[in-house]
């Protein structure tokens, strides 16, 4: 780090907080505050490049609502107080419920350092007993990666994507989610290369495609298992380089495993001129979302993505944890608020990435027991009983993983504001104070345990999964005539307390949803005209689930006969859709 | 401003010279940052500066309308709130900045004393002193040539350094410059004639070099003021933008904003100003809704006419661009200055995919 300190200007190269590519940036300050950003030219993976979410990292952490002080619950209301009382209070309530033999879970997060999420699994399998750990996001991301084999990491992924001749993008939108993977496909057109995207509707991208195909709204891995015969099986056949890219597009889970094998399938019939396997790239959404799942924050997995009944990874753990760990599996991040009596979130919000958020809020509320570490002030720690305040991004010192396994540091440039302390501490703490046997006393400590926990590359094999979940009930197949009512995308940054804190981030966000304060969902020009509505009237939505009435928005770019809604709005859908993505719809004026 | 006059200083004589710089003012320059890279920071020693380099990739816009800025202060007295401006930035001198970077410095504090003067600009300019080190070999992305802001100037700089070798040849452009000199008068001395050839003979040697990286803008300003670029150019364009906003960050002309409040306490408040990007896609929108710039193709448009076309020319009395090249390196697709400038000349866009 640059530091001159009579003028009090810092500079730091660190890691950017928001999507998995895992940019480097230059972050700066003055006089303990962060006042900007510059791109690094010598950073491998950004090149000197920053996304719109990049060139803003610095103001999330300056400009949000900060946590400041620890709090503790008291008679309905959150009260300040001293981190000792608060501590306490929160080892209190675990031990309570550890010992009336109740569930308690903890949520990881894609927001936090390896080292965190480190701890938070020692937290929950050593301390508290339970397998109930995950990040939100992790069980998609899962997904996405292969049952069985490497999970190809490639440290040269981008550089590869850049030379393909035939690049295969399944993307709810690729240049919004992860614009410097996007970059890189640009680059293989710029070289000559073909693209063919799929998604639920157009997308900046897939005006650049070759083919574009759209997913069918009731049958979405149909659509990828019948590409062989599709009109993009002739430039498959023909690539000489093929890399396929795997973004985040839905949130269900086993449907994202269905399209993710479909297209591994595919991808296995293809060979390189180099004779090397294509190029498939799963992309998480958040920063350290893989870096959370090889930390062990999983409900059906140990660290190093070791199956839970592998010896030699118990053996590791028991040798750092001691005592008799938890080796059971568990529930995903968003079933966990129905199953547990205590929660133990770090650096997350649950009902911000959560298919039906405000069910989310009334969960949290409806918890015995829920400790929040965080930076900002969100629906969650509002929910908290004990709220513990840690170090935000540019404050804190830590490891992260990227997309493509590289581990990189995250460095700090200002030290944390308030009485906020760095978030391993803090999990020490709660470990310390429940009597784990495992107890850091520094970060290089947690380092070195993981160095012991997560074998070396690691992050490059995968033993096989545990049985596949049972797929959830999908809407009936039968009538491909008559609408279908399908939630797009997997995320939303506009959720995202990151973005929700950047003067200059959620202007667009904020913009969109005041345009639309009753939800809207998306229908097809086509569509629109033959039902007789126009942009913004209102249509009622009927399922078997439930009914509602929203506005419209008349576009070009999507399939007929499908109202999409976006993830964004995705709660005010909730009556119509019920538990699944997907729904048939009758739809009417009103 | 007084004549100009002419020196040379020794280049063993350069860092005591730059001790008394520091020791008097806060000197940024271009030295070696975290992980490597060139950026312009504060340096504590003149063993820090970087004499030969990359031009960095942050501009030292930043030292003159900083990313985040502190405007003025709400303060609550005796029940009436009172505003007060921020605290001046100290005297500053920005040493060994490329002319490329000096000429855009001059262009935002033109900007920005147009019409309705910024307090805030003018303060920070007037503290500024640029000491500008001419360019004797283009960089690699640069096109200053075109943009009439290098790889020499005659004009917006406060002393102007070219490297000799065994000495620098110091250009007084300000009283501002004959101030540093000042500092350390002995060490400077009347240049000799065969000094003054070299100085000259460098810059026409540095001219001869550019070629290929040209630009070709005047070319490109005539046709766009012209009505001779169709807005189904700007929309083949848009799929090659993500909207990322870094060529609006990254240039040193570039000077768009936005304003947030920074509450520190109930009885006290920051206005600050932050960095924005016309390429956003709420830039423009009104607290109606209504967004003029509604699509992308409108807002990509927009930037171009701002650099590239002569009503903005004949206000400004310089160019909207000065050639730096750094938007080359830093736009995530293919959006740059010179390929832009290429398809506004050619009236299509080599972008374009061949389709199936």
């Amino acid at each position: 780090m640059v530091s001159r300190a009579d003028s009090g200007f810092q500079d730091t190269l660190t890691v950017c907080p928001f999507c998995s590519c895992g940019c480097g940036l230059h972050l700066q300050g003055r006089g303990n505050a962060l006042t900007g950003v510059i791109p690094s030219e010598m950073h491998p993976v950004s090149r000197g490049t920053l996304c719109a979410r990049g060139w803003s990292a610095h103001e999330a952490s300056r400009w949000g609502a900060r946590l400041l002080h620890p709090q503790v619950r008291a008679n309905g209301a959150l009260r300040r107080a001293t981190w000792d009382d608060a501590l306490a209070a929160a080892v209190f309530a675990l031990d309570r419920l550890r010992h009336d033999g109740r569930a308690v879970g903890v949520i990881g997060s894609g927001r936090a350092t390896n080292e965190e999420n480190f701890l938070a699994v020692s937290l929950a399998r050593s301390a508290l007993r339970t397998g109930r750990v995950d990040a939100a996001l992790g069980e998609s991301y899962q997904s996405l990666l292969p049952p069985h084999g490497a999970t190809g990491a490639s440290l040269l992924a981008l550089e590869q994507l850049e030379r393909a001749d035939l690049v295969f993008v399944l993307e709810d939108d690729l240049a919004a989610s992860h614009p410097r993977v996007a970059t890189s496909v640009l680059r293989a057109l710029q070289r000559g290369g073909r693209l063919i995207t799929i998604g639920w509707h157009r997308t900046a991208l897939s005006g650049l495609a070759a083919e574009h195909m759209m997913l069918s709204a009731t049958d979405p891995a149909g659509t990828l298992r019948a590409l062989g015969e599709s009109d993009a099986a002739a430039l498959l056949a023909g690539a000489l380089r093929p890399a396929f890219v795997l973004a985040p597009f839905d949130a269900d889970s086993a449907l994202v495993a269905e399209c993710s094998r479909a297209v591994r399938s595919l991808a296995a019939t293809l060979a390189r001129e180099d004779g090397e396997p294509p190029l498939v790239l799963a992309l998480p959404v958040r920063a350290n979302t893989r870096g959370a799942l090889e930390m062990g924050v999983t409900p059906n997995a140990l660290p190093g993505r070791a199956p839970l009944d592998d010896p030699e990874a118990r053996e590791r753990l028991r040798a750092l944890w001691h005592g008799a760990p938890c080796w059971d599996a568990g529930n995903s991040a968003e079933e966990m608020l129905g199953h547990v009596s205590g929660l133990v979130v770090v650096a997350d919000d649950p009902s911000a990435t959560h298919s039906h958020p405000a069910r989310a809020v009334a969960a949290m509320r409806a918890l015995d027991t829920l400790i929040v570490l965080d930076s900002f002030d969100t629906p969650a720690t509002q929910a908290a009983h004990v709220v513990l305040p840690i170090a935000a991004f540019g404050e804190t010192v830590g490891s992260v993983m990227n997309f493509a396994g590289s581990l990189q540091r995250m460095e700090a440039c200002v030290a944390p504001r308030g009485d906020a302390r760095p978030g391993w501490q803090v999990l020490r703490d709660l470990l310390a104070g429940l009597g784990a046997a495992f107890v850091p006393d520094s970060l290089e400590a947690v380092q070195r345990a993981i160095r012991v926990a997560v074998p070396e590359r690691s992050h490059q094999t995968v033993r096989a999964m545990p049985a596949e979940r049972a797929s959830r009930e999908r809407a009936d197949e039968a009538a491909p005539s008559g609408w279908v009512l399908r939630r797009a995308g997997a995320f939303d940054w506009g959720d995202d307390v990151l973005v929700t804190s950047s003067p200059i981030l959620r202007r667009s966000t904020v913009a969109e949803r005041r345009q639309h304060p009753d939800g809207v969902v998306w229908m097809h020009a086509d569509d629109a005209a033959e039902l007789g509505v126009k942009d913004g009237w209102r249509v009622r939505i009927t399922s078997a689930v439930g009914e509602v009435e929203v506005p419209v928005a008349v576009r070009g770019d999507q399939s007929r006969g499908v109202l999409l809604a976006p993830f964004s709005h995705r709660d005010r859908l909730a009556a119509v859709l019920g538990d699944a993505g997907v729904q048939h719809v009758e739809v009417s004026r009103t | 401003m007084e004549q100009s006059a002419t020196y040379v200083i020794g280049r063993a004589d350069v860092n005591t010279w730059l001790t008394h710089i520091i020791r008097e003012r806060e000197v940024i320059a271009p030295t070696r940052g975290a992980g490597g890279d060139p950026i312009f920071a504060p340096v504590s020693s003149p063993d820090d500066v970087l004499w030969t380099f990359e031009n960095p990739l942050g501009s030292p816009k930043q030292f003159l309308l900083p990313q985040t800025e502190a405007l003025a202060h709400f303060r609550k007295r005796d029940g009436h709130y009172a505003v007060e401006p921020a605290a001046p930035p100290p005297p500053r001198v920005l040493f060994n900045v490329r002319s490329c970077d000096a000429s855009a410095l001059a262009y935002l504090r033109e900007t920005y004393a147009r019409d309705l003067s910024d307090d805030a600009l003018a303060r920070s300019a007037d503290a500024l002193t640029v000491v500008t080190l001419a360019c004797t070999t283009p960089c690699e992305l640069g096109f200053c040539v075109c943009c009439d802001a290098g790889p020499f100037l005659q004009r917006d700089f406060d002393l102007q350094l070219t490297d000799l070798g065994a000495s620098l040849f110091v250009e007084v452009g300000s009283d501002k410059g004959r101030a540093l000199i000042a500092l350390a008068p002995t060490l400077f001395r009347a240049p000799s004639s065969a000094a003054a050839f070299e100085r000259a003979r460098a810059e026409v040697e540095v001219l001869g070099h550019f070629g290929k990286e040209t630009c070709h803008f005047a070319s490109a300003m005539r046709r766009i003021s012209t009505h001779r670029v169709p807005d189904a150019l700007w929309e083949a364009m848009s799929p090659w933008c993500v909207e990322c906003g870094g060529c609006t960050h990254i240039c040193p002309t570039c000077y768009c904003f936005s304003v947030a409040d920074e509450v520190e306490a109930d009885d006290c408040s920051t206005r600050c100003r932050l960095w924005d990007s016309c390429q956003y896609a709420a830039f423009t929108m009104e607290a109606s809704g209504h967004n003029p710039r509604a699509a992308h193709a409108e807002r990509i448009k927009r930037r171009f006419h701002h650099k590239v076309s002569a009503q903005y020319f004949q206000r400004d009395g310089r160019v909207g661009c000065v050639g730096c090249g750094r938007c080359v390196k830093v736009c995530m697709g293919a959006l740059d200055m010179p390929a832009v400038v290429a398809a506004i000349r050619h009236g299509h866009w080599e972008g374009e995919v061949a389709h199936a």
